[in-house]
């Protein structure tokens, strides 16, 4: 158990030095800067893990005893997974989010539909996204027309059969 | 004497084998489920397979190893690791990949050209799909899962889980020095 709670400590340390590098103006959200955040902490871990006695203690502390090393490793991964995706909502407002934080503003703890329209914009919403997908390749803009590129279509395709999969529609 | 690393891949096992059978049961409920009732199908296949997960982990190590005394120790850390485990993958699944495609703008935008299969200008694109749908949909999703609810004029929040998450990312964006 003792690489359990180890687990939750590396995960700090991956939190940490992320936060740290970020204010130090070091790291962004770049996923290969992510992923050797994520490596050099894991093989810590690991070394650690592989490296020290099994614990052997007695009384009440004997349930320190269970290592349990393959599921802390397991654990750690999925935590710093978390953070990442904690990292993506803080980058991109999500609308859901935008309404609720709205909603808790609001001096009567309650929004009209129309109220809640003027916290949108087309040009926030739709427009900034085209321009993400252009930059990611994902479509084409030649000016006055986005056409969907090669790489969108793949993409679009798999999203749609997924869906289909799952007797949904298009969502958004 | 007792095997740590079974017990150990118990966890794992269990874990990991009821997140497939999460992802097979969530498919069959939201085949079988309307689009209203998406929530509660997803609700049903979570619980399904986080029961499945304790089940299954208390009995391979009940019924596979003799622990003695000590059993009722490792099978309540190890449920609560599998739980853990089965948790954060059933959120990583919600998140990166169904999440995707249930609200992502970008991926609904890439639908939206796909579907044309012609060249569209920002005014098409806005026709088709636009800040009254985005509203729509999210209100609808919201008040269908009962984080918001709605008089008939007002929107209220019903749930404070979202209102948690709005917390945390604000905690985030404070801890990385971002500007508000």
């Amino acid at each position: 158990m003792i690489y359990l709670i180890a687990a939750f400590i590396f995960f700090l340390c991956f939190v940490g030095s992320h936060i740290l590098g970020y204010r130090l103006k070091v790291v962004r959200f770049q996923g290969p800067l992510f992923a050797a955040l994520y490596f050099f902490w894991f093989l810590v871990f690991a070394t650690i893990i592989y490296a020290r006695a099994p614990a052997n203690l007695s009384g009440w502390l004997f349930i320190l005893n269970y290592p349990f090393k393959f599921s802390s490793l397991v654990l750690y991964s999925l935590l710093c997974l978390w953070y990442i995706c904690q990292c993506i909502v803080v980058q991109h407002a999500s609308p859901s989010l935008t309404i609720v934080q709205a909603i808790n503003h609001s001096p009567k703890k309650g929004l009209s539909r129309s109220d809640l329209k003027k916290l949108f914009s087309d040009e926030q919403l739709i427009a900034n996204r085209l321009t993400d997908l252009v930059k990611h390749g994902h479509a084409n803009f030649d000016g006055a027309y986005y056409l969907i590129s090669k790489k969108g279509l793949l993409i679009a395709k798999l999203l749609a059969g997924y869906r289909k999969t799952l007797n949904r529609g298009l969502g958004g | 004497m007792i095997n740590l690393d079974f017990s150990d891949c118990v966890v794992l096992g269990s874990a990991s084998f009821n997140f497939i059978l999460f992802l097979a049961l969530h498919i069959i409920l939201l085949r079988l489920a309307p689009v209203t009732a998406t929530a509660q199908a997803m609700r049903g296949a979570i619980a399904a397979g986080g029961v499945g997960t304790v089940v299954s982990f208390t009995w391979l190590l009940a019924t596979q190893l003799n622990f003695g005394g000590q059993l009722i120790w490792i099978i309540l850390i190890g449920n609560v690791v599998a739980i853990l485990l089965y948790g954060l993958l059933v959120f990583h699944y919600l998140a990166l990949i169904f999440g995707m495609g249930e609200s992502a703008i970008r991926v609904r935008l890439l639908r939206e050209l796909e579907q044309a299969a012609k060249k569209l200008t920002l005014e098409e694109i806005c026709h088709r799909y636009n800040v009254e749908k985005i509203l729509e949909i999210r209100l609808t999703r919201l008040t269908s899962t009962n984080h918001l609810s709605f008089d008939g004029t007002f929107y209220y929040i019903n749930k404070p889980i979202l209102l948690a998450q709005v917390c945390l990312t604000r905690l985030l964006r404070y801890l990385l020095g971002m500007v508000e």
